[in-house]
């Protein structure tokens, strides 16, 4: 039994270590913040991966070194040095690993920046629609009394209200790459989460408040967004697309659809 | 054997006590083993006693902890800005309830009622009120204790009903539970609060009840020490609600 | 307020013999029988839980299945086994099970008393938390059928009466507040025995390591549980008094403006994990305790560091309530609060380190006996290294950022709660069912259910992980119809799915066993294991009373020398230890 059981614990741990390996589980990655997180995670992950595996074997090595009394020692009840060692690794590595994460979190987080286009995300069940302020820079103001999806209205936009008029709602998010986007979330009904996989980043969107995203997106094409907050019946086909365009071709894509939306404001 | 308060060091120590002197906690009746501590195991008459009063203690941390929740939650409310659609703006909407000022009256005859309790309480540890009962002499708490505990009770039920004419002040100004922010606080910790002073009342008449039927003066003295501390505590809990909703709006 | 006829009866003989008869019994007070009523039910529990577990599996998988009796399901269906899944498994099981039922048999017996400080209430704290499970489970037959809003009940989802969330919503609220009164009533008992009612000798430094960790277990109990019971109660005024303190204003549910406005959904986050997060120790705790015993028994040694564990022990108690906000990394809250729970949190991860090195520094030079409670006790160690490891990574925030909501977080929380949780109960069942019954469970089957449920166990919650670093989200009622680039991933949950059915099958050995073993188990004898703790000092099963005289301690609560013969010193004997 001690034979079986220290095989079996040897290989649980190298089998786990085996399939972390066996391939890039992650998702391609889309941004230079995404980057740093894969480095800061690989790095903690080398790490506890390393207590792992060397917590498995000991456990493995010590059923099988010490079955049916072989080596008996008469041992140390406790030993402080031990303890107290044990203690301070542990504190040392977690407490770096919250040192490292919290500065590769403030180095690489996209600046919030004048420059930065800002759209505005509403997570409704089960959908996500982006609104962009249109022509004149400003967003219009919405009443949740006149939000009905079934006369394309979905946010409730207010067209009494001229800021409002020109706003372009969208149910892809369309971005150019390499400029800062700011995301300011929130939601019509219950907590969604935004969550985009290729960004290494989520943020929940919640009612009653809004929450703020930065994004700085380098690599053109799209990427998938989920919701990961249980949030009903649907929550598992909420999703949207993110289409990453160059500048030029966003620069085309937003006159057209800006000059879409004034001309149904007319 | 029931526990007592001696009011006068006695001279000489219990047989039975391992010559520790007078002024050990347990007077007589206590294990003699002289090199081991006291309160251990079922020893001595105040054990059972002291048991009652720390496993009360443990529900009234939880208690407690109910009132802190609840408190929080009403700073966090009162404090926090939402989100607002009109203005597209984040809005404060705290309208704080005006406290009806019969709540003082009622603070000053809980207080009352607490203290009533407390002087019931004590009778049932002067040694020869318990030696008389506990001898089966004569029955000295319905003439001692049991008149300071109705008084509590009536006090206390003096307290419910004040706080219930509060509640209906409150509504003839138009402000009920789902009012606003502030009366939700206001009718949420009253009633819990109410509700506790409630289970209390249950458990005193109990004790009333006891005494007239004559349980033996053991179990009475439990059940109304044990009420007395959960009336301060109730008391404590109420100056702590009040203070929340008359200062902290 | 009546004392129990025992207290007059030393040996407690003729209290026991009134309560022969099956009603009797059923209204027990004695601490052993609502032990065992506590066990029963959570085995009932379990045996839903994994029922509902299995369900959810089959959903993801094969969403379009024809199930027998359910017929076709829908992604609704699988929500509300999520949630009940969850709501059963953390309280009916995890708090139940080791706590109280685990707890109530053996904390009297190992500190030497007779009974529990308030045998009444505790008789009151089990019906009142089978009332609780019959009203949960109730929540199954009301219309609108149980809750779709998860464990962690998210406001304004939970707080507005809909569809999905209607009856058994409300059902849900109530039964969990009534469970909470009952868990208040357990713990008080579980705080007061321990300190009062110890046996002669039994100093705190010398009580077993499950007796420390029952009780602050139940300081957890009692601080966590009342907290919870408030956000209960308001989300019950929310739902149907006109209160606002959870949904906020201008919201459209359905198509329809909700009329309520100004309330704080994050509010409810933070009421919850207060309560939340001290549960995670509350469920672990006692199987720490049990791991610590048993390990040191069948490694013929002491617990490595005795004073160490219970400095941890209750250094996890206190951390508990300081971490609340790892579960609220990416809810929007403020990002220095973000910092701070971060930073506690990676603190809390020492103690618990501590105690791993210490379940190592057990078994190391000791004279192993592989019996089925030390496998499971392995097993054990082995879940709390897995689980654990990812736990720093998740705390921290960037990282979270990521990996929050996803199958990494699934397979973190269940290798630790419900794994090694699982196999403390494991462990604890094999250990002390020839205490509480008088008779062995069979080892060859005890084995073959280790070694079927350790791999299966792993081979669920492993693939987990990766499937979490694949950005699968959690609570996914299907893959068909989610986002394109989890498709790939439909062949890791079929051979999860495929595991799971194989270890819940293994489970049937062990009831097997359990049932068989009841009748006709080899006869245990008083101390089968050579063990030194208090409970083994007496018959099996203990007489009414527990002990036929109290007994007196003589030495700490784990005194092996594996070297010597005998080589362990019983508690209870007089005779000088072994320098």
């Amino acid at each position: 039994m001690a034979l079986l059981l220290a095989v079996l614990i040897l290989l649980i741990a190298l089998g786990t270590v085996a399939m972390f390996l066996l391939r890039h589980w992650m998702p391609a990655v889309a941004s230079g913040s995404a980057l740093a997180f894969d480095h800061q995670f690989h790095v903690s992950l080398w790490w506890m991966g390393g207590a792992f595996l060397l917590s498995q074997l000991l456990l493995a090595l010590i059923v099988w070194r010490f079955r049916n009394g072989k080596r008996l020692r008469r041992g140390a009840v406790a030993i402080p040095f031990l303890e107290l060692g044990a203690m301070v690794a542990a504190t040392a590595l977690y407490l770096w690993m919250g040192a490292t994460g919290g500065m590769f979190a403030s180095t690489s987080a996209p600046a919030e920046s004048a420059s930065a286009l800002h759209i505005e995300v509403t997570g409704v069940q089960f959908a996500w629609y982006f609104r962009y302020a249109g022509a004149d820079g400003k967003f219009g103001s919405i009443r949740p009394e006149l939000i009905d999806a079934s006369v394309g209205n979905p946010l409730g936009l207010d067209r009494r209200d001229p800021a409002a008029r020109d706003d372009v709602v969208s149910s892809q998010l369309v971005i150019p790459a390499n400029r800062p986007v700011e995301l300011t979330l929130h939601s019509q009904d219950v907590v969604h989460s935004f969550y985009i996989p290729q960004m290494r980043t989520q943020m929940n969107a919640v009612p009653g408040m809004t929450t703020h995203l930065l994004l700085n997106v380098s690599r053109i094409g799209t990427i998938e967004v989920d919701c990961t907050q249980l949030c009903g019946l649907g929550h598992y086909r909420m999703k949207a697309v993110v289409r990453v365009l160059s500048p030029q071709d966003f620069a085309a894509w937003k006159n057209t659809e800006f000059a879409h939306a004034a001309a149904k404001a007319e | 054997m029931p526990a007592v308060k001696t009011p006068f060091p006695s001279r000489v120590s219990a047989p039975d006590s391992g010559g520790r002197g007078t002024d050990h906690k347990i007077p007589t009746g206590g294990g003699g083993d002289g090199d081991w501590k006291p309160h251990r195991g079922r020893r001595g008459p105040r054990e059972r006693l002291m048991r009652y009063r720390m496993g009360l203690g443990v529900m009234m941390v939880s208690s407690l902890m109910l009132f802190a929740s609840v408190a929080s939650a009403f700073f966090i409310r009162k404090d926090s800005f939402v989100f607002d659609q009109l203005t597209q703006g984040y809005i404060n909407d705290w309208h704080p309830v005006a406290i009806p000022s019969l709540l003082w009256w009622n603070t000053l005859m809980l207080v009352l009622s607490s203290i009533a309790l407390e002087f019931a309480r004590r009778q049932y540890f002067r040694e020869d009120v318990v030696m008389d009962e506990w001898l089966g002499l004569a029955r000295p708490t319905i003439r001692r204790a049991l008149p300071w505990e109705a008084i509590s009770l009536v006090l206390a039920s003096g307290f419910v009903i004040g706080q219930l004419v509060a509640w209906r002040e409150l509504y003839q100004q138009g402000i009920f539970f789902g009012s606003s922010a502030s009366s939700h606080f206001y009718f949420l910790l009253t009633a819990l609060h109410g509700v506790h002073l409630l289970g209390g009342m249950v458990v005193l008449l109990w004790a009333i009840l006891g005494t007239l039927v004559g349980r033996s003066i053991e179990s009475r003295q439990i059940t109304v020490d044990v009420t007395a501390w959960y009336w301060h505590a109730i008391t404590l809990v109420w100056f702590g609600v009040f203070a929340l909703l008359k200062y902290c709006q | 307020m009546k004392e129990p006829s025992s207290h007059h009866d030393p040996s407690g003989l003729t209290a026991a013999r009134g309560s022969d008869r099956v009603v009797g019994r059923l209204f027990s007070h004695d601490h052993k029988i609502i032990g065992i009523e506590y066990l029963a039910l959570s085995l009932i529990a379990v045996a839903a839980g994994m029922a509902l577990s299995l369900l959810m599996r089959i959903h993801i998988v094969w969403p379009l299945a024809k199930l027998p009796i359910l017929g076709q399901t829908l992604p609704e269906d699988y929500l509300a086994w999520v949630t009940m899944h969850g709501t059963i498994m953390v309280f009916f099981v995890l708090t139940t099970a080791p706590q109280s039922a685990l707890g109530n048999y053996l904390l009297p017996l190992q500190i030497g008393a007779r009974e529990m400080a308030f045998p009444w209430l505790n008789l009151a704290g089990f019906w009142t938390t089978a009332l609780s499970f019959l009203v949960m489970m109730a929540a199954f037959f009301v219309p609108g059928g149980a809750p779709i809003s998860g464990w962690s009940q998210y406001t304004p989802m939970s707080a507005i009466p809909a569809p999905g969330d209607a009856l058994g919503m409300d059902l849900w609220i109530v039964s969990i507040g009534i469970f909470c009164i009952a868990s208040v009533m357990g713990s008080i008992n579980f705080i007061v025995t321990p300190l009062r009612s110890r046996a002669r000798g039994m100093s705190l430094m010398r009580m077993p390591l499950t007796v420390w960790s029952w009780m602050v277990t139940a300081v957890l109990t009692a601080l966590s549980f009342s907290v919870l019971f408030g956000a209960a109660i308001m989300l019950l005024c929310d739902r149907h008094f006109g209160t606002n303190f959870f949904v906020p204003g201008g919201l459209v549910l359905s198509g329809k403006l909700i009329d309520h406005h100004g309330g704080s959904p994050l509010l409810w986050q933070h009421l919850f994990w207060f309560f939340g997060h001290p549960e995670v120790y509350i469920a672990i705790l006692p199987g720490m305790g049990t791991v610590s015993t048993i390990l040191s028994t069948f490694s013929r040694r002491p617990v490595f560091g005795y004073r160490a564990m219970v400095y941890a022990t209750v250094a996890i108690g206190f951390l508990g309530f300081l971490v609340w906000g790892h579960h609220m990394f990416v809810s929007g809250m403020n990002i220095y609060a973000v910092d701070a729970f971060s930073a506690v949190t990676l603190v809390i991860a020492v103690p618990s380190s501590v105690k791993t090195v210490n379940w190592l520094g057990t078994m190391w030079g000791g004279r192993l006996r592989l019996t089925t409670p030390m496998l499971f006790a392995i097993g054990f160690v082995s879940f709390f290294i897995s689980g654990g490891v990812t736990g720093p990574l998740l705390a921290e925030p960037e990282l979270n950022q990521y990996l929050h909501g996803t199958y990494f977080v699934v397979s973190h929380f269940h290798l630790i709660m419900a794994m090694a949780s699982g196999f403390g109960i494991f462990a604890a069942t094999y250990y002390w069912f020839p205490k509480m019954f008088g008779r062995m469970m069979n080892e060859t089957l005890g084995r073959i259910h280790f070694v079927i449920t350790f791999l299966g166990a792993y081979a669920i919650f492993l693939p987990m992980y990766v499937l979490g670093l694949a950005a699968h989200p959690r609570r996914y009622a299907q893959l068909f119809g989610s986002a394109d680039y989890l498709q790939p991933l439909l062949p890791i949950q079929k051979f999860i799915t495929i595991a799971a059915f194989i270890t819940a099958a293994a489970q049937l050995i062990f009831l097997w066993n359990f049932f068989w073993s009841l009748r006709h188990g080899k006869t245990a004898g008083e101390n089968p294991w050579q063990a030194t703790t208090l409970e083994w000092s007496t018959a099996s099963p203990p007489v009414p009373g527990n002990f036929l005289e109290l007994p007196v301690i003589y030495r700490g609560a784990y005194e092996f020398a594996p070297a010597n013969d005998p080589d362990f010193h019983p508690q209870w004997l007089a005779e000088e230890a072994e320098k």
